[in-house]
C-alpha cells in the first residue's frame, strides 16, 4: 500500500487556488480527485439523470414515448431526422431511449429506498437488541439470500401481473436482506464502541441510542452499498422487462425495447443496439461511482 | 472441525426448510384463484371444483403445505402446465445441459479472471491497472441478453464465423451418429470419441460461453485484485520481499495463497450469476436446458414449473455454499473458530 497516502491533510492546498476552494466546499475532494472513475461515473450518471428529467424538452418527438403509431415510417435506419432510427411501429428510438431513463431510474430509486428502509430496520433491530430477535431475523435473512437474486425476482414477478411497479417490488423483495446483514454487522460493532457505552451510562434511552448514535454511523456503508447496487438493479430490472415480466408496451423501457427488437435484430440492428447501450452506459456510470466511493470511504478495501 | 461441519450442515437444513416455505408462499400469492388460472376463465363450477380437488386446493392451508412438502420429499414437484409432464422428470432432462454450459463458462472465468486480477494488482496504480479495472466493470455492467444478441448479429449474421443456435450440426447425424451418454452432445461426443460431432459442438459452445462468462470474468478479476492488494500490504509479504524472493514467488506463492479464500467464496456467488445468465443465453441461442425451460414456463405462466426451477436452483445454491464454507474451513483454520 506504499503508493497510497491517506488524505488526512489538505494536500490540495499545494496545488493552487481552484482546488483549494473545491476542497473547502467538499472535504472529500482531495481523495476524490485521485479516483478518476468516480468523476467520470458522476458525470455520466448526472447526464443520465438530466436526460430523464428533461426528456419532454430535449427529445424531438415526445409523443413517441407513448402509444403512437406512424405506419409510414417504420424501421427507418438512423438519420438526421431520427438519430437512432425508428422502431417497428415508426416511433423515434432516440426519444424512447431518453424517456427510458425515467423508467429505469424510477425503478432504481424505488428499489433502493424500499430495500434500504426495510433492511436497515431489520438489521439495526437485530444488531442492537441481539438475543433471540437477532437469531430469528438473521435466519429469515439467510433464507432470502439462499436464492440467486434474479431468480427469486423472476419467480415473484411471474406470479404477479407484469408491470414496472411489480417488477420493482419483486426486486426489492430480494434486495433488502443484503442491507439487513450489512446494518446488523454495523449495529453490533457500534454497540461495543466507547461512545455507545458513554451514551448508555449517561442514561440515553434505547430509542435515543439507536437513532442518534447507531443509525448515523451505520449509514455510510449503507450509502456506499446503495451506489454499488444501483447498477445491479438497473440490470435486473432490464432483464425482467426483457423476459416480459416488467413494464409493458407503450412504456419506453430499455429491456423491453431490446426484447421487441430481437426478432428483427439481423435486419434492423438499431432497434436493439441503442436501448441496450443505454443500459450498459447507466450501469457503468453507477459502477464507477460505487467503486470510487468505496475507494474514498474505505481505502483499504477499495482499489487504488 | 467436526463440530463446525455439523453446525454448518444443520444450518443448511434450516435454510432449505425456509426456502421450501418461501416458494410455497410465493405460489399462494398468485392474484385470483389458482384453480381458475389452471382451468381457464370459461371453466364451469363443476370443473373448478374438480381442479380444486385434484390439486388439494379445497383443503386448509396447513394441509396444503404438508402435501407440498411431502411431495418434495418424494421428488414430486407437480405437473408442468406447458409440457404436461412431471416437473421433476423435465428438470432431470434439462439440468445436465445447463450444468455443462455453466461449468465451462466458470472454468473460463477462472482462467481469464484470476490472471487479469493478478496482472492488475501487480501493476497497481498504473494505466494498465486502470484499464483492467475498466474492462472488469464493463463486463459486470453488460446486460447479458443484449450481449448474446449482439454476438449473434456480429459473429453469425455479419461475419458468418460461428453457428448461431443449437448444440451441434444435426446434419452430422447421418455420417457420425451420436450415442447419448448423459444427454449433452459435447460430453457425449467426447466420451464416445465422436470427433466430428465434438468439433461441431465445441464451435456451437463459443458464443453462449462468452455471453455467460462475461460477468464472472469481471467479478473474479476485481475480487482477485482486491484480495491480493489487501495481502500485499501485510507483514509477511514485506518479510518475504526482504528475504529476497523473486517477485514471481512473492505473488504466486505468498500473496495468492491467503487471497484464495475470498476467491473461493466468490465461486458460489458467480455460480448463481452464471446460472441465471444461462437462463437468458440458452433461450437466445436455443439451447434445450434449464434456462429455456424456465423462460418457456415464464411465458406460459406455468407456475409449478417456475417454482420447481426456483426450488431446485435454490437447493443447488445452498449445497454449493455449504461446500464452499467447508472448503474454506479446510484452507483457512480461522474460519472454523
Amino acid at each position: 500500500m506504499s503508493r497510497q497516502t491517506p488524505d488526512l491533510l489538505p494536500a490540495a492546498d499545494l496545488a493552487g487556488e481552484p482546488r483549494r476552494r473545491l476542497s473547502r466546499i467538499w472535504p472529500g475532494w482531495g481523495s476524490a480527485k485521485r479516483v478518476p472513475l468516480l468523476i467520470i461515473g458522476s458525470v455520466l450518471g448526472a447526464l443520465v439523470v438530466l436526460a430523464g428529467l428533461l426528456a419532454p424538452w430535449i427529445t424531438p418527438y415526445p409523443q413517441d414515448a407513448g402509444a403512437v403509431v406512424h405506419p409510414a415510417q417504420t424501421l427507418l435506419a438512423p438519420s438526421a431526422a431520427h438519430w437512432f432510427g425508428t422502431d417497428m411501429v415508426g416511433r423515434d428510438i432516440f426519444t424512447r431511449v431518453i424517456f427510458g431513463a425515467r423508467v429505469s431510474l424510477g425503478i432504481v430509486v424505488l428499489v433502493l429506498v424500499v430495500s434500504a428502509v426495510v433492511g436497515l430496520t431489520v438489521g439495526l433491530a437485530a444488531g442492537f437488541f441481539g438475543g433471540w430477535l437477532d437469531s430469528v431475523l438473521m435466519r429469515v435473512t439467510d433464507v432470502f439470500l439462499a436464492f440467486p437474486a434474479l431468480l427469486l425476482s423472476v419467480a415473484l414477478a411471474a406470479v404477479l401481473s407484469p408491470s414496472a411497479l411489480h417488477a420493482a417490488m419483486a426486486i426489492a423483495f430480494t434486495w433488502w436482506p443484503w442491507y439487513a446483514r450489512l446494518a446488523r454487522g454495523q449495529a453490533a460493532s457500534i454497540r461495543r464502541q466507547g461512545y455507545s457505552d458513554a451514551a448508555r451510562v449517561l442514561g440515553a434511552s434505547r430509542t435515543r441510542q439507536l437513532v442518534r448514535h447507531v443509525l448515523p454511523n451505520a449509514a455510510t456503508p449503507v450509502f456506499v452499498q446503495m451506489s454499488l447496487d444501483a447498477a445491479g438493479i438497473i440490470l435486473t430490472a432490464a432483464t425482467l422487462s426483457y423476459l416480459g415480466l416488467g413494464a409493458q408496451d407503450p412504456t419506453p423501457e430499455w429491456g423491453l425495447m431490446v426484447a421487441q427488437g430481437q426478432p428483427l435484430a439481423t435486419t434492423a440492428w438499431w432497434v436493439i443496439t441503442f436501448p441496450g447501450f443505454a443500459i450498459l452506459l447507466t450501469a457503468v456510470a453507477f459502477n464507477f461511482v460505487g467503486d470510487g466511493l468505496q475507494t474514498v470511504f474505505d481505502p483499504k478495501r477499495g482499489l487504488r | 472441525m467436526s463440530r463446525y461441519v455439523a453446525s454448518r450442515v444443520a444450518q443448511a437444513f434450516g435454510v432449505v426448510l425456509g426456502v421450501i416455505v418461501l416458494t410455497f408462499v410465493i405460489a399462494r400469492l398468485i392474484p385470483g384463484d389458482p384453480a381458475v388460472a389452471y382451468a381457464g376463465p370459461r371453466a364451469s363450477a363443476e370443473e373448478l371444483a374438480a381442479v380444486r380437488e385434484q390439486f388439494g386446493l379445497d383443503q386448509p392451508l396447513w394441509q396444503q403445505f404438508v402435501t407440498y412438502i411431502t411431495g418434495i420429499v418424494h421428488g414430486d414437484l407437480g405437473i408442468s402446465l406447458h409440457t404436461k409432464q412431471p416437473v421433476t422428470s423435465d428438470l432431470i432432462q434439462v439440468l445436465p445441459t445447463t450444468l455443462v454450459l455453466v461449468g465451462i463458462a466458470l472454468v473460463f472465468a477462472a482462467l481469464i479472471g484470476i490472471p487479469l486480477g493478478l496482472a492488475a494488482a501487480r501493476s497497481q496504480g498504473t494505466l494498465g491497472d486502470l484499464a483492467a479495472k475498466v474492462i472488469s466493470i464493463l463486463m459486470v455492467s453488460m446486460p447479458v441478453f443484449w450481449l448474446a444478441i449482439l454476438l449473434q448479429i456480429v459473429f453469425f449474421s455479419r461475419l458468418g464465423w460461428l453457428p448461431v443456435a443449437g448444440q451441434y450440426d444435426t446434419a452430422l447425424d447421418s455420417t457420425s451418429p451420436l450415442y447419448s451418454v448423459i444427454g449433452v452432445p459435447v460430453v457425449d461426443a467426447l466420451l464416445t470419441g465422436n470427433w466430428p460431432v465434438f468439433a461441431s459442438a465445441a464451435t456451437h459452445l463459443v458464443l453462449p460461453v462468452i455471453a455467460i462468462a462475461a460477468y464472472p470474468i469481471g467479478a473474479v478479476a476485481m475480487v482477485t485484485r482486491g484480495a491480493l492488494l489487501e495481502n500485499l500490504g501485510d507483514e509477511h509479504i514485506r518479510m518475504v520481499r526482504a528475504l529476497g524472493f523473486s517477485e514471481l514467488s512473492v505473488f504466486g506463492r505468498f500473496a495468492l495463497r491467503p487471497a484464495l479464500n475470498p476467491i473461493v467464496s466468490l465461486i458460489a456467488l458467480v455460480f448463481a450469476y452464471a446460472l441465471t445468465n444461462s437462463f437468458i443465453v440458452e433461450s437466445v441461442f436455443n439451447w434445450p436446458g434449464l434456462g429455456s425451460y424456465a423462460v418457456k414456463a415464464i411465458q406460459t405462466l406455468d407456475i409449478p414449473a417456475i417454482l420447481g426451477v426456483t426450488l431446485v436452483v435454490a437447493l443447488l445454491y445452498v449445497l454449493l455454499n455449504l461446500i464452499v464454507d467447508l472448503v474454506q474451513a479446510i484452507i483457512d483454520p480461522r474460519v472454523r473458530a
